[in-house]
């Protein structure tokens, strides 16, 4: 009787244990394409000896799942640098179609005003020539400011992008060490580890941190200068703010500031200094010194008033962009445009025109002309966005064949999976067959009596 | 390497992705006609065809100006034109009325025609061309003449671009008609002889005359010279313009038969790989039947 019922647990262990593993199965066909997925196996352990003492037959060990180590711990940072060239190229792209547009043109508006003093040249007494340059003198200055205003914008909308980014950074890493205090409290569970490594996935996007394995299946959070983000399930916090000399930092909550910062915040700081904050650097040289240049001449020059001096545009020092339009007197009366070089040719004299024409092809702007100091802006523009989607296209293919291999390694193939399940399906049927014929033996003997 | 579904499935959309790509790349240059629109499209064309940009606003400027001052010297040519007419008719009365044999009376009818020939002249002195005096030299905004033939215009004559090193100088009137001949004062003192039936002073008048159409005929040169000037910058100019246009485009503008045959060559693949795409799906289907 005891060799019955030894037959018919053993039956029985088996019938559990294939159970379990067609259940693992299932569970691996219905997350083939859940993003972060790993597949999982319940290995089969014979009973008997150390496992399971007394009893024999077969049982599954803990449901793990399939991890690719080195892949794991590649695929932070990567992304992280994907994160970081995308948002820099997503802000300089932008930033480019803006100062691009049609109505932001300064490049057009700078040939209107050579284009309305060679007019002018020709006829300096008519009125409507001279209120024509005026105009075409304050729709360059409406550009410049409009571009200064544009630019402005698009800092501001970053920088309170990268506040969100970390506040929403906070609020994650908080998730991750409240995950990290379940697993140390012993709830270890695959779902818990993919739940908290699709954060730190998240994390790594924004911030290019790494994951340093811990105990018990936690891990600390690095950030790429080395602080701790998450450690021991302690999660650090954030701030984003400008120092005294108008740049971005991102500080830990001791107030350290972190020296490297990777991923999409990187990026976007990246933008903010490299993209919006050279451009506007550039625009107001442009404007500082060709306003001033062009009131140099202007001031040499005659109105038709027989009074010199007057400069042709006003601004404030160190923030021209911002301000600069033409000076009021002569925006009031184009009559004072100083064309004429020497006071006895007022009105028809064009002398001075002729020194303001001869600012197109000097090299006022630097060692560059108003028109190459523009060219110039706009190249490094946009070779900063070729150089960024060249950076991007590099580490994004880098991080899809790392992710292919970790696909390769941790993702489900369902050709396996019926293998598997065909498999755990046999082996299922056999216990049961097992069992009934222990049990029908079993009958046979009772039946004896 | 293990081929996994999720592999599988990566490899087919990131192709489609970048198909995808290439054919809204094609398709906005199609629409567009042009290849490269910003500096992040080629900085080297951008940067090339920027220049070539300035140059052509720079060149239509000049023919702007080169306009303005053929139709400024055109204006010019016609008032020199008819003030030649009026110094003709003149010389033409001074010879007829140096006669001994006329009458006071009718001297004193030739002086009124005179008179009348030296208006005609003030009046061509202060020929307006849009706007402003051409004879006014840099005085253009007032008449360079008053009633009795004094100039008060400037002689300063102004200087116009129309072309890279090419410029025109404008008249200034007193050389035109208060020059070596003094045609203005010839015709006042010729009157003056006529109606004092000076006879010898008439006949004296004459060489003033003659002096005084050289004048007009040298400012009737100059203009002929200026417009020849004008003519040859406005053809150079337009090449200019026309190569500065044409660079430009190359530069910058689609080539229409490689942007299909990639527009094409980029759907045919996505369609094909929908295809494919829809095929795995279909045996994922088959595999989860079973």
């Amino acid at each position: 009787m005891t060799g019955l019922s030894s037959l018919l647990r053993l039956g029985s262990g088996a019938a559990s244990a294939q159970q379990r593993r067609m259940s693992t199965v299932h569970q691996n066909v219905a997350n083939a394409s859940t993003p972060g997925y790993r597949r999982q196996r319940a290995d089969l352990q014979t009973l008997g000896g150390a496992v399971g003492g007394q009893q024999l037959g077969v049982t599954t060990g803990q449901r793990r799942s399939i991890d690719a180590p080195l892949t794991d711990r590649l695929v932070p940072g990567y992304r992280g640098e994907v994160g970081g060239h995308r948002a820099k190229l997503e802000v300089a792209l932008f930033t480019e179609g803006l100062l691009a547009n049609e109505g932001s043109d300064v490049s057009a508006r700078l040939g209107d005003f050579f284009s309305s003093a060679r007019a002018l040249e020709a006829d300096p007494s008519n009125s409507i020539g001279r209120r024509d340059f005026v105009e075409r003198a304050q729709s360059l200055a409406d550009g410049i400011r409009r571009n200064h205003d544009a630019l402005s914008d698009v800092r501001e909308q970053n920088r309170a992008q990268i506040t969100d980014t970390v506040a929403h950074l906070n609020t994650t890493l908080g998730q991750i060490a409240a995950l990290d205090q379940q697993l140390q409290q012993g709830a270890s569970s695959p779902e818990l580890i993919d739940a908290r490594d699709a954060l730190v996935a998240e994390v790594s996007d924004k911030i290019g941190a790494r994951a340093v394995p811990g105990k018990q299946g936690t891990i600390n959070l690095v950030s790429e200068d080395g602080a701790a983000l998450v450690e021991a399930g302690r999660a650090r916090s954030l701030t984003a703010s400008v120092d005294a000399g108008g740049k971005l930092e991102i500080k830990l909550g001791s107030g350290r500031a972190l020296q490297a910062v990777g991923g999409a915040l990187g990026g976007m700081i990246a933008a903010d200094e490299e993209v919006v904050g050279a451009a506007l650097g550039e625009l107001e040289e442009f404007a500082q010194s060709f306003a001033t240049e062009v009131n140099r001449v202007h001031a040499q020059g005659f109105g038709k008033d027989g009074a010199s001096g007057r400069d042709l545009f006003e601004f404030q020092a160190g923030s021209a962009a911002r301000s600069l339009q033409v000076d009021a007197a002569l925006r009031d009366d184009p009559e004072l445009v100083a064309a004429a070089g020497v006071a006895g040719n007022v009105p028809g004299g064009n002398g001075n025109i002729q020194a303001l024409m001869e600012l197109e092809q000097a090299a006022i702007i630097g060692n560059k002309t108003p028109h190459g100091a523009l060219l110039a802006g706009q190249t490094r523009l946009g070779q900063t966005i070729q150089r960024a989607q060249g950076e991007l296209m590099a580490s994004q293919g880098a991080l899809e064949h790392i992710e292919d291999v970790q696909a390769s390694i941790s993702g489900v193939s369902l050709e396996e999976e019926l293998v598997a399940m065909t498999e755990a399906k046999h082996a299922f049927e056999a216990a049961t067959k097992l069992m009934s014929v222990a049990d029908e033996m079993l009958g046979t003997v009772l039946s004896l009596r | 390497m293990r081929v996994t579904d999720r592999l599988k499935m990566r490899t087919s959309t990131r192709q489609l992705q970048k198909l995808s790509v290439q054919n809204q790349q094609a398709t906005q240059e199609a629409m567009t006609g042009k290849r490269v629109q910003h500096a992040s499209d080629d900085s080297v064309s951008f940067g090339a065809a920027s220049r070539m940009r300035q140059e052509r606003v720079r060149q239509q400027g000049f023919l702007k100006s080169g306009a303005a001052a053929e139709s400024y010297f055109t204006q010019a040519d016609s008032a020199l034109d008819s003030a030649t007419d009026v110094l003709t008719r003149a010389r033409e009365l001074a010879v007829q009325l140096s006669s001994e044999t006329l009458s006071p009376a009718q001297l004193e009818a030739g002086a009124q025609e005179v008179d009348a020939l030296k208006q005609s002249l003030v009046d061509l002195g202060n020929t307006r061309f849009n706007g402003s005096y051409i004879f006014g030299g840099t005085a253009d905004d007032a008449p360079p003449f008053d009633e009795l033939g004094t100039y008060t215009g400037s002689a300063s004559a102004r200087d116009v671009s129309v072309g890279e090193g090419a410029s025109v100088t404008y008249f200034a009137g007193d050389e035109v008609f208060r020059g070596a001949g003094d045609a203005l004062g010839t015709l006042s003192a010729l009157s003056d002889h006529l109606a004092a039936g000076r006879h010898d002073d008439v006949r004296a008048s004459l060489t003033s005359l003659d002096s005084a159409l050289d004048d007009v005929g040298r400012a009737r040169q100059h203009a002929g010279s200026e417009l020849g000037a004008i003519s040859h910058a406005r053809g150079f100019g337009e090449n200019l313009v026309l190569n500065h246009h044409i660079e430009e485009a190359s530069q910058t503008d689609a080539d229409f038969a490689d942007t299909i045959s990639r527009m094409t060559q980029a759907r045919t693949s996505y369609e094909a790989n929908i295809e494919i795409a829809s095929r795995m799906k279909e045996m994922t289907g088959q595999i989860l039947r079973l």
